[in-house]
This record gives C-alpha cells, structure tokens and sequence, in this order.
C-alpha cells in the first residue's frame, strides 16, 4: 500500500477515531495518578472508550462475529420506518431521536444537495465556511466584546452570501438585540474586550 | 404516601402551574416552541438547548417548565411545515408529511392545519393524564432501586439507545463513553480529588471540569448549524394556499376516537423506550393506522386517518419520553436529553426525588403540559392558519443568529473565570458534533453520557463502598436481584446481535 492509497483511505472518522483515542489513553495513564476512589470511573470510561476506538479503527481486521458489533446495522425500528420513508422527499436533518442514517454524509449527501460559498477567490463548502467564521466571531467577541461582535458576525456572514442589504441590516440590528437581552436577563459583561471597551456608550 | 397526599400535592402543582409569572413561561415556551418547530431544519432539541442559559435566573420549576413547554410547541410546530411545504421542521413530522401535505395540495391545507392542531392536543393531554394516573405506580418502581441500580441503569440507557438507533452498535457505546469520560474532568464530589485539571499546563484550571450545558449547546445548535450550512434545500420554495376550512377539521379528529386513541399511545409506549423517539413512534402508528383501514390505498393521498395517526402520536411521545426521564435520568430522546440537562442544571435529580420531595415539581410539570396542549389547540386553529410565513424563512438567515444565541448563552452559563472556557467548549463540541453526525455517531449516545455522568460515578462510588470495593455486587443474583437482572439486560442488549443469526440458523435447522 502505497502513501497515496493511504491518504485515499484516511478520512475525518480516523482522525475523530485518533482524538477519541488520544484523548481516552491520556485519562486512562493520568488516573493512576488519582487515589483509587477517585480513579475508579475514568479508568473504566476510558478503558472502554480505547477498546471502542481500536475496534473501530481496525475493523476491517476483525473476526466475523465480532464485526456484527462493529459494523452499521439497522435499528429496531427501521423496517416500518424504511418503508414510509421511501414515499418521503423531503425530510429534514433535524431528529429528535437520531435514527442515524446507514451511510456517512458523504453518501446521504445524494438526498440534500451540498451547499457551496463563492468567495469570489475561493469556493468554500458551506459547513466549513460557517466553522471558520464562528471562529473569527469568538476571535473578534474576546477583542471588542461579544455584544458588537455579534452584528459584525451576522452581516459578514449575509454580505458573502451576498443577501439583499436590508436583510443584513435588519438581521445585524435583530442579533445585537438578541445579544443585549442576555446582558439584560442573565447580566452578563459582554460590552467589551481585551482591545475595545465600548460599554460605556450603552 | 396516601391518595390524599398525593391528591393535595397534585392541587398544589395546579396552583403553580396557573400562577404568575409560570403561566406566563408556559405560553412563551409553547410560542417559541412552534416557531423553532416550524422552522425548517430546526427542532426541539435544539431549542431547549439555546433557551438553557435563559433559563439560569428563573426558579427550577419555573426554567423546567418553560423547556417542557418549549418542548412540546416544537413538537407541534414541525408539522405546520410538514402540512404547508412538504418541509418537516422536524424529522418527528416526517410522517405528517404523506398525507397532510396531498390534503394542501388539494386545497384543504386548513383543514389539515387544524386536524394536527387538535390530535396533537387531544393526545398529548390524554397521554400526560396517564402518566398522571401512572406515577404513583412510578414512583413503586423507581424506589425499588439503589445506587448498584442507578449506575447500572444508565449502562443499560446506553446500551438500548446504541440497539435501538440503526448504525453501529460500537459507535454508539464508544460515543456514550467518551461522554461520561469526560465528565471525570474536575473535582469529584466525593473525594475531593482534581482530576485532569492542567494546573501547570493552562492559564486556569479545570476544577470545575467542562459545563454539560456548553456540551449540549455545541452539539444541538451548532453541529447542527454547521450541518445546516452545507446543504442546500433548506428553504421551502413552493406557494402556500391557505384554503378549506378549520371546523372539519376538528369534527375529523373527533369523529377517529379509536385511530386517536391507539395512536397517542403507541407514541407514549414508544417515546418510553430510550433512543426511540417521535421519529420512530410516527411511522409506527402511522403504519399501523395504514393496516387497520379498510382502504389502505387512499394513504398518501390525502387520507385525514394518517394525518391524525401520526401527529397523535408524535404529541403523545411526549409524555412517554418523560418516564424514563424522570424516573431513571434515562432520556427517551435528544429533547429529553436537554431537559434532563435542564434538571441537572436546576439542581433538580432524576430519581426518586423527583417523586418525593421534588413530587409537586414533577406535577408541576405535568400540569404544564396539560396547559399547553389547550394552548397548542388555540394557537393551532386561530394563529397559524394566519401565519405561514415562518415556514418560508431561509435557512441561511436562520444560521448565524442560531449561531449568536448559542455563543452569546454560553458566555453566561458559570462565573467569569470559566466563561472562555465554556465558549470554546461550544465551538469544540459542535466540530466534534458534526463530524459525528457526519460518520454516524449516536449524539444522544454522547449526550446521554455528558449528562449523567456525574450521577453514574457518585453511584458506582456509592456501590464500591458498600460492597468493600467489589464489583461483585453487580453480579450478585441472591443479594443483589435487580442488580442482577439488568446485568443480563445488558449483556442480552451487547451479544444479542452476536448470537442471533446462530439462534437463528440453529431454530431454522431443527
């Protein structure tokens, strides 16, 4: 197997995989640390979530009975749900109880068209797009406060995705609304940042 | 306790219920509920998860009123867009979809509006009386457990949500533990010991571990805002032609007592059963009103019958969701997850107190429900049949202000030296969320071992230290029973689907 085919077969899973397992034969070395009361339930928790992740991990090289663990199946109810479905275009991805879908997104994605953003130098997928300007939204909150980051968010967001100018104005007054209700019910010092303080005009 | 006890306590929870200012939360849960219901591609879960900080300076029975009343508005509100677009808000209102939305197209969008309106109200007002009824044989039941009990009853939560939900039943389980992994992060309540605290390694410490509210909030807004954001389809392009009429409606309902009946208790039966849901509880009594008709055929074309089957059920999966969660911290559904969150939060436990000390809480709650179906029914027939137009909303507007509330709320939920910490948790969380929705992960799986792993460790704790540090007491069939017998629960819940194609071929050859 050469570098390339290896890097055709890695996807997010393995590196959600590696983080599960990372992070849970950490707390499994680090609780021996602990008194033994105290080290009793993250040992257990992460001692199963390490056999969890190995399993998923190498689960092509797993025994046959032991793959039915493993690999998708379908839910108890799913043969009645199946059926009705199929009559079905146009559900959405809400669930309230997550019956998840046998395939990864990438193939569900064939029911729900992918939504790009055109930066005019860049076509981004949408879910990162979004990921990466929420990121910038908690940068800017931390500089000049959350309160002013807010607006500034949601009209950076509609202006790329280059929606109607009243729509952003509107949508950016309705946010720093919403934001100034949580500084009036739960009190919170949103007003300002490490770089900015603008509470003194409120 | 006595039935005249329990009857004044009942009188007592009425007398909350209608008082101000928690009349007042009823109606304003319920209103936000239909509207984050009926918008598209949001849901229940996700609404409670963002109202959880508002919910901070109200009194517990109050905040955990207000989510319930949130709860069930947006179970409602799904169908609104599921009868007008052909758009469920939510995946419960899928089934809505076969036969409310021919009936729009066909000019009785009214009508069918109002057939949801009322089935969804009469159900969820019969299902809650019976759980009403059910309590004190509830509270029998959930006193009969210890703490070997407890702790192993939120393995076997895990356990049914991981068989029940379709996928892979170690993603499931390997999820649930990753969730109660890390709640071990902080000082335990009962050794006074930090644990994964990175003292010398961070500005600030982790004593107090990582908020579960800040876990719930990434995980239902924004993975779910993040997933939103990649697809397309999200607004509801066709025309909506109010037309028909809401008094047939009513009569229709009305005149199906058995279909309405049968079909708000399969949605009770089936909402009890962890990992099941609305979702799953729709297309069961819609299947089954679809066996039971004389003429199958007409279903999907319009038929009043399947409309009422599957919104009678989806409001009655209600009060069965609440069983386990009340009883036994066991939700029934993602929504459930965040109202047990709630709970937590409110300082208010899942167990027996929640039907002892905490009865009139519970009842509270339960009388809420009652209030806000009437609600439902008024809003149902005299608002929404005037206001379409949050069906139409687009999704791309809906994204950043989700996104705003979710980090604005999480900014407020501990003290000052906690606040960044609980933002990039949200934002953390809601990578992790879509990654795992992405690859089939059981987020309720994950949400459930956030929520209650707190209460599964102080009960392993509590059963190591009764039994001198031995795990034997799990296993222990002669002093242990209950014990015993959820252990097997569990291991039948793992290896049943090992063993069963064996079993299988095994009774196939004799």
């Amino acid at each position: 197997m050469n570098v390339q085919t290896v890097r055709e077969k890695v996807t997010m899973e393995h590196g959600l995989l590696v983080m599960f397992l990372g992070v849970a034969v950490y707390m499994f070395i680090e609780s021996y640390t602990f008194g033994e009361r105290a080290a009793a339930f993250p040992r257990f928790t992460a001692g199963a979530t390490i056999v969890g992740a190995l399993l998923l991990l190498f689960r092509s090289y797993l025994p046959g009975p032991v793959q039915k663990l493993v690999v998708e199946s379908d839910g108890a109810f799913d043969d009645v749900a199946d059926e009705e479905l199929v009559e079905s275009d146009d559900a959405t991805g809400e669930t309230d109880a997550e019956p998840e879908p046998d395939e990864p997104a990438a193939d569900a994605e064939t029911a729900t068209e992918t939504r790009y953003v055109d930066l005019k130098w860049l076509t981004m997928h949408g879910s990162q797009f979004t990921a990466i300007i929420s990121l910038l939204f908690v940068v800017v909150s931390y500089l000049i406060g959350m309160l002013w980051a807010a607006p500034l968010f949601v009209a950076t967001y509609l202006g790329v995705l280059r929606r109607p100018w009243y729509t952003v104005v509107g949508l950016s007054v309705i946010a720093f609304l919403l934001a100034y209700s949580f500084v009036l019910v739960l009190g919170i010092g949103i007003d300002g940042g490490v770089v900015l303080d603008l509470g003194r005009f409120l | 306790m006595t039935f005249a006890e329990g009857l004044g306590i009942f009188f007592e929870a009425v007398t909350i219920a209608f008082s101000w200012p928690t009349i007042g939360w009823i109606v304003v849960g319920i209103l936000v509920g239909i509207v984050i219901g009926a918008l598209p591609g949001l849901g229940p879960s996700l609404g409670m998860a963002i109202m959880l900080p508002l919910t901070l300076p109200l009194e517990p029975v109050n905040a955990i009123i207000l989510l319930v009343s949130v709860y069930s508005g947006a179970m409602y509100g799904g169908a609104i867009a599921a009868i007008l677009m052909n758009a469920p808000g939510t995946s419960a209102a899928a089934a809505t979809t076969f036969d409310g939305y021919p009936m729009s197209r066909r000019g009785e969008a009214l009508k069918a509006l109002s057939i949801s309106a009322t089935a969804s109200s009469i159900a969820g007002f019969f299902t809650v009386i019976t759980l009403i009824l059910l309590s004190p044989v509830l509270i029998e039941v959930v006193l009969a457990f210890q703490s070997p009990e407890y702790f192993l009853i939120a393995l076997l939560g895990l356990a049914m949500i991981t068989v029940i939900s379709k996928g892979s039943m170690v993603k499931g389980l390997t999820a649930g533990m990753f969730g109660l992994m890390i709640t071990t992060i902080g000082t335990t309540s009962f050794a006074v010991a930090p644990r994964y605290t990175f003292q010398d390694q961070l500005g600030f410490t982790l004593n107090d571990g990582i908020s579960f509210v800040a876990v719930l909030i990434g995980l239902f807004a924004i993975a779910e805002m993040f997933k939103l954001a990649g697809e397309k389809g999200g607004i509801s392009r066709g025309k909506t032609i109010m037309t028909g009429s809401v008094v047939p409606g009513i009569k229709s309902v009305l005149s199906h007592p058995v279909t309405l009946i049968k079909s708000g208790y399969i949605g009770m039966l089936i909402g009890a059963i962890p990992g099941a849901g609305s979702t799953v509880s729709t297309f069961v009594a819609y299947g089954e009103s679809v066996r039971a008709s004389d003429d199958p055929e007409s279903f999907g074309k319009g038929n009043e019958v399947g409309l009422i089957a599957a919104e009678s059920s989806n409001n009655g999966t209600i009060g069965g969701s609440l069983i386990p969660t009340l009883s036994f911290g066991i939700p029934g559904s993602a929504a459930t997850a965040v109202l047990l969150g709630g709970l937590i939060m409110h300082g208010l436990r899942p167990g027996p107190t929640m039907f002892s000390e905490q009865l009139v809480t519970t009842y509270s709650l339960f009388v809420a429900l009652l209030v806000g179906n009437v609600i439902i029914l008024f809003v149902g027939l005299f608002v929404i049949t005037r206001t379409s137009i949050i069906t139409r909303v687009d999704t791309e507007y809906i994204i950043p202000i989700i996104i705003v509330l979710a980090l604005v709320g999480a900014y407020g939920l501990r003290g000052p030296s906690q606040t960044w910490l609980d933002i990039w948790t949200v934002l953390l969380l809601g990578g992790i969320g879509y990654y795992m929705k992405m690859y089939n992960y059981s987020i309720i799986a994950f949400v459930l071992g956030v929520v209650l792993g707190g209460i599964a460790e102080t009960n392993l704790d509590r059963s190591l230290q009764l039994s001198g540090g031995s795990w034997s007491i799990f296993v222990d069939p002669l002093n242990q029973p209950l014990s015993f017998v959820l252990v097997v629960l569990i291991a039948f819940l793992l290896v049943g689907p090992i063993i069963k194609p064996y079993l299988t071929k095994a009774l196939a050859n004799r």
